[in-house]
């Protein structure tokens, strides 16, 4: 990152090796659309390329920071989008009358999906940033720039509403 | 040691830090999984924790990478141009640090010579004597 620091495009070039895969997932993870990921994980690069003079190795880890930038780009897409992406109720009436016709996995799958994005944005981000240990409670915490209490609080109500929302489909 | 570990701490412990009994914080591991040995509704609160897990995990696919994101990514980093970077450090620069103090020199030569009045005035001071001097200062006390 040092090198990285001083504009050299070689070490940029590595850097972007190394952590592309992983901030690619995350922005699917956060937009669901391959397209927005990409463009989003273009977007994070690109900023990290021209702000890493601000970067403080002695704060943060990279890779918090670079979850940091990844998740505000996402939030400012999103913020941008909303009221295009208004949900159409006919639309969401068909799709609950056709989950009822899946067998009995797929239909929990599809439930616990949509329940997944029905979560406020904040404990849907918590839940992505640290299931199956992708990132610590501290680590995951320090991206959303909250206490590790507040994380886990937003991970708890996560969880609570998607195991609801499991009982009912099982 | 902890004797009030029931099954809501259970549950809130599931809550934070999911089913996977490694993630769970070390003081509270043995809590749990001699509850989870004893108590049904602990075993009930697990299954379903790790069903919630599992299918998180279907769910949480990674979308195929893009071909060639990367490359688009480089491409679109501004880059520095390496003849510009060696103009301005061999070239620019010791042309503008050369010229400096002849700007300077310059500056101070027209600002006396546009006034022959004001040229007159440093005249005037530069040789006064010590008494016009003194009187100058008063003047300017009071």
């Amino acid at each position: 990152m040092a090198r990285v620091k001083a504009q050299d495009g070689d070490a940029f070039a590595v850097l972007v090796e190394r952590h592309l895969a992983t901030i690619h997932a995350f922005n699917y993870r956060l937009t669901r659309d391959a397209e927005d990921a990409a463009d989003l994980a273009q977007e994070t690069f690109l900023r990290v390329w021209s702000k890493a003079a601000t970067y403080k190795p002695n704060r943060v880890k990279f890779t918090t920071w670079l979850h940091r930038i990844a998740h505000n780009l996402c939030i400012d897409q999103h913020r941008r989008r909303r009221p295009v992406d208004d949900v159409d109720v006919d639309t969401l009436d068909s799709g609950e009358a056709d989950i009822e016709k899946l067998p009995a996995n797929e239909r929990l799958r599809q439930a616990v999906d949509r329940a997944l994005a029905d979560l406020p944005e904040r404990q849907r981000t918590a839940l992505l940033l640290c299931h199956r240990r992708n990132m610590s409670n501290r680590e995951a915490a320090e991206v959303l720039d909250i206490s590790v209490d507040a994380l886990e609080s937003l991970l708890s109500r996560a969880r609570r509403t998607l195991r609801t929302t499991l009982r009912a489909y099982r | 040691m902890e004797t009030d570990f029931d099954v809501q701490r259970f549950e809130a412990l599931l809550d934070r830090h999911g089913a996977e009994p490694h993630d769970w914080p070390a003081p509270l591991r043995e809590h749990a999984l001699t509850l989870l040995a004893s108590s049904d509704d602990a075993k009930r609160l697990y299954d379903e924790a790790r069903l919630l897990d599992d299918t998180l995990d279907t769910i949480l696919v990674d979308a195929p990478r893009p071909l060639g994101l990367k490359t688009r990514i480089l491409a679109n980093t501004p880059q520095r141009d390496p003849w510009l970077d060696w103009f301005t450090v061999r070239v620019w620069r010791p042309v503008v640090l050369g010229c400096l103090p002849l700007a300077v020199g310059f500056a101070v030569g027209a600002n006396f010579a546009d006034d022959p009045a004001d040229l007159e005035d440093q005249v005037l001071i530069a040789f006064a004597d010590a008494d016009t001097l003194e009187a100058l200062a008063l003047v300017e006390d009071e």
